[in-house]
């Protein structure tokens, strides 16, 4: 509609200018001869005047000309280019439900909460919303571009028992073997510019929407050639009578050039260059990419350092929800929000915003857009605003630093920032908020202490099976992101070493099993140099001869140093690397006792690879980035390497439940039924100076710190520091207990708990162990070698 | 000779007779690991579980590997058609959510090593293929299959 108005405005300006041109060429063409005679009499005073202002105008002509040039250009190349720097959407991991998942009502209600889904009460016939029952939910979820593809929005009903989904019924009736929820977006990569905005097109936007905004702003939208000339008179009227400015005459287009290409000054210079560029955008450009731009340009809040802009964003921003579901209240809520965002702001002026909102709404009515009845109804429906987001770039910091940091191996950091990617990540929302508030909860109880006090934690979860991090906390204020200690904190590990000291011995069957006897005896080392090295049990206490599975359980420094020193530190170091950790310290006996530093990422990676059935799993916080389109750029998928066979994984692994069962995590079980089989370690540092646990379920391994920033000691054990924030967590985690398949050259053995010689099930003190096929002890213990005195006899006589 | 053959004799003559009151070993696999009184865990599928004694409670001896739900066999169908389609990054995104479903499904992972085998990547194919083999249990079928797809990707390598 633009360009047959335009066009022949800009062409006979041109023919004036010609025409000019060419009169005066003929006017200087004939004074030629006067000048080479003397001019008889002056011309008048009129016609100087005519000749000088007609010369102005040429020259007024042409800087207009070129300036007009240089405008086009400039409208041109940055509506062809890129018109926004997009940051990259980071996106929680998407939940998936099938039968058989565990999942309670509970947890899905949260969700879809969290999602912006709305409840109603009957059938959900309306994209994003839910009705729910005592034992079932049925869904309208929303059509969403995943990594593997776009998925249409569809109804269906998911049935529970006992936090278990039982079933899932399709719309039709259908049994589904599965389906997803559209992620939860997390946060942002953002420029220094921190503009936030999520682009949509126009057959996204609901018709009222546009609709309403072109009744408020621009009633001629559809008609005007960038500038609405009405408008203007419009608006000098009503100016005039009311003796204020309080109406303006821009249009849309005008109001779009001030934003993408102008300042926010108010001087006529800027108005005129605005009316030039308002024209020229039309005339490149057709109303509906001028329309879908200004929707996507409009500053519509500011949430912290970030500016809220275009309905995409802000949808999401007050409302929680896709552009596409937003009801008419919400539309005429966003429409009144374009005349003053920071006075309208409903959430700081809730009758202010209203009050705009309904007069838009009015405004729908008398446009007969919507019935006088419709909009009634539609007014005395409240503002239904999300509480406002407390994130600055994410509400999860410490997690997004991982996602970060990972992306930075294959991202620029400037294309994350404005290429307006869409990262997939691996977080799980409810995880991470029942991670941080065992975290916090237990860190609030230790700091009653007075020795505690200023002390702070970090935690981070993983999936057991495929290494992704469910979790990340990486302080006692979890929205703040400053220093991420889970991330950053390097640390001591203490006897967090220690699995990796005995996984060594283990790899040699032939010579070490469970059952392998140790001496927990002082010793003391001399080195060269004059230092000395002597070791001692944390309660002080020697046991004298024990079995390498109680001395791991118990935690047991003498056994567990003489044992490193006899298997070399060198070879412990080795298993270290082995298993994906940096050793770069020199191999001083003390390292056996965990006086190396990792940061609690670091130990996750060990902990991940340690009990993965023998095969390395990367720890990873990303599953996919597609472009904004949709379109696939990295998937970030399962990888493994086997690192040990597997039936020495198993046996390690055997070892830490026993840690828990009997050893130093066994409050766990004062807490947790007898057939809820887990694993873990503790740790404690030098005068308590960091309290670590390391544990895990069948699904999920965490990892927990607590220590203060300035190394001071606590009062805290890795017992009754870190374990207790790790049980808070897992009371809240499905109880899926941990049984790996048992490999089958694994086989048990009943075995004396002290000696390790070999026992039997009725024998006292007899333990069962497991042992890769042919390391089963050999030698007997008393209760085994009884019979009567023939059989005695007979085993002496063949052992002769 | 003559007398090492009449000492296993003998002795052979005397384990048959004692073998019945012979006390608790030396068969502690047999004797620690009653078949007969299966345990029920939380498994995607009920499992074949042993424990190995009443003392205290032990981590349930798992030697069955547990069946595929059907979600997973989705993804698995889909993934392969992907796959047949030369869309080798969608066919693993469809198993990575097939692994998110079954994470101990040694079926997942042999899948996985058969995309990563035609998509090129035989280090990663190997790797995942002795995982699905580790995975396998007491299926001796599966691991037949398995290691057979080992082989082929190890002469392609």
């Amino acid at each position: 509609m633009s360009k047959p108005t335009g066009k022949p405005r800009s062409s006979s300006a041109g023919k004036t200018a010609s025409s000019k041109s060419d009169s005066s060429a003929k006017k200087s063409a004939k004074s030629k001869p006067k000048k080479r005679k003397p001019a008889k009499s002056k011309p008048s005073l009129l016609r100087r005047l005519l000749g000088f202002t007609l010369k102005l105008s040429i020259v007024c002509a042409i800087v207009l000309g070129l300036w007009t040039i240089h405008l086009d250009a400039t409208v041109r190349a940055k509506f062809e280019g890129k018109r926004w720097q997009l940051p990259a959407q980071v996106y929680a991991r998407t939940l998936e439900m099938f039968p058989e998942a565990r999942l309670s009502r509970t947890d899905l209600i949260a969700e879809l909460r969290q999602l912006g889904y709305r409840k109603v009460s009957s059938r959900p016939v309306k994209a994003a919303t839910y009705q729910e029952s005592s034992n079932w939910v049925a869904i309208h979820s929303k059509a969403f571009r995943f990594a593997d593809g776009l998925q249409q929005g569809q109804m269906f009903r998911i049935e529970f028992a006992a936090d278990r989904i039982t079933r899932i019924i399709d719309a039709a009736g259908g049994e589904l073997s599965w389906v997803r929820m559209e992620p939860l977006r997390i946060g942002g990569i953002y420029p220094a510019i921190k503009e936030d905005r999520i682009l949509v097109n126009l057959q996204q936007v609901p018709a009222t929407l546009i609709e309403a905004l072109i009744a408020i702003e621009d009633k001629d939208f559809y008609s005007h050639f960038g500038i609405s000339l009405k408008a203007i008179a419009r608006a000098f009227v009503v100016n005039m009578k009311a003796g204020r400015v309080v109406q303006g005459g821009s249009t849309l287009t005008q109001q779009l050039v001030k934003n993408f290409y102008l300042d926010q000054r108010q001087t006529l210079w800027r108005k005129a260059n605005e009316a030039i560029m308002a024209m020229l955008l039309e005339w490149h450009y057709s109303k509906e990419e001028v329309l879908e731009t200004y929707l996507n340009e409009i500053f519509l809040g500011q949430a912290g350092e970030r500016a809220i802009h275009g309905i995409g964003m802000a949808s999401q921003f007050y409302f929680g929800k896709d552009v596409e579901s937003l009801e008419a209240e919400e539309s005429a809520l966003l429409v009144a929000l374009v005349k003053g965002a920071s006075y309208y702001n409903p959430r700081r002026h809730p009758a202010r915003a209203k009050q705009r909102r309904d007069l838009v709404i009015s405004e729908l009515a008398k446009s007969n857009i919507i019935s006088p009845a419709e909009a009634d109804r539609v007014q005395s429906r409240a503002l239904g605003l999300i509480p406002k987001p407390t994130f600055s770039d994410s509400r999860y910091p410490a997690f997004l630093d991982l996602v970060k940091r990972q992306l930075a191996q294959d991202y620029r950091q400037a294309d994350l920032q404005t290429e307006g990617l869409r990262i997939f990540t691996t977080l799980d929302p409810g995880i991470q908020n029942a991670a941080e508030a065992a975290l916090l909860s237990t860190i609030n109880d230790r700091t009653q202490s007075k020795a505690n006090k200023g002390l702070q934690g970090a935690l981070i979860s993983t999936s057991v099976d495929s290494g992704e991090v469910l979790a990340v906390v990486g302080g006692n204020d979890p929205r703040y992101a400053g220093f991420n200690r889970a991330l950053e904190a390097d640390r001591q590990i203490g006897s967090l070493i220690k699995p990796f000291v005995y996984l060594t011995a283990l790899n040699d069957p032939k010579k070490y099993t469970l059952a392998t006897s140790l001496q927990d005896e002082p010793f003391r080392l001399q080195f060269e140099n004059g230092d000395h090295w002597e070791p001692q049990n944390y309660s002080g206490e020697t046991v004298g001869e024990v079995i390498l599975q109680r001395a791991l359980s118990d935690s047991l420094n003498l056994a567990t140093a003489r044992l490193g020193l006899e298997l070399e530190v060198a070879n412990v170091f080795k298993t270290l690397r082995r298993f994906g950790a940096t050793v770069d310290v020199p191999p001083y006996p003390s390292v056996l006792l965990g006086a190396i530093s990792y940061t609690p990422l670091e130990v996750t990676a060990l902990y991940q690879n340690l009990i993965s059935g023998g095969f390395q799993v990367p720890v990873r916080a990303i599953r996919a980035v597609t472009r904004s389109d949709g379109e696939l750029l990295t998937r970030y998928g399962f990888e493994t390497a086997q690192v040990m066979s597997q039936e020495v994984a198993f046996i390690s692994q055997y070892a830490l439940y026993d840690v828990m069962r009997n050893g130093t995590g066994k409050r766990f079980y004062q807490r947790f039924s007898e057939d809820y089989f887990v694993g873990g370690k503790t740790g404690t540092t030098d005068n308590y100076r960091d309290s670590w646990f390391v544990g895990f379920n069948g699904d999920i391994l965490t990892t927990v710190w607590m220590g203060k920033d300035d190394n001071q000691p606590t009062n805290l054990t890795g017992a009754s520091g870190a374990l207790e924030a790790w049980i808070r967590l897992y009371r809240h985690l499905p109880k899926v207990a941990y049984t790996p398949v048992t490999p089958e050259a694994v086989e048990w053995a009943w075995v004396d708990g002290k000696t390790g010689e070999l026992s039997a099930e009725n024998c006292e003190g007899a333990i069962a162990l497991p042992f890769v096929d042919g390391s089963v002890p050999t030698s007997r213990s008393a209760c085994v070698d009884r019979g009567n005195y023939l059989q005695r006899w007979l085993r002496r006589w063949w052992s002769s | 000779m003559r007398n090492i053959l009449g000492k296993y004799t003998a002795v052979l003559l005397l384990f048959f007779w004692l073998g019945g009151c012979a006390g608790p070993h030396p068969k502690p696999e047999q004797a620690s690991t009653p078949k007969s009184s299966p345990a029920v865990i939380e498994q995607p599928t009920p499992v074949e579980l042993e424990k190995p004694g009443p003392a205290q409670p032990k981590p349930p001896v798992v030697r069955q590997r547990p069946a595929l739900p059907p979600a997973a066999k989705n993804f698995i169908s889909q993934a392969r058609a992907a796959k047949a389609a030369g869309n080798y990054q969608r066919a693993l995104l469809l198993l990575d959510r097939a692994q998110r479903v079954a994470p101990k499904s040694a079926e997942v992972y042999l899948e996985m090593a058969r995309v990563q085998k035609v998509a090129g990547n035989l280090t990663q194919a190997e790797q995942l293929c002795l995982k699905a083999v580790s995975l396998s249990a007491s299926d001796k079928q599966f691991r037949r299959v398995a290691n057979r797809e080992l082989a082929y990707i190890r002469n392609a390598m």
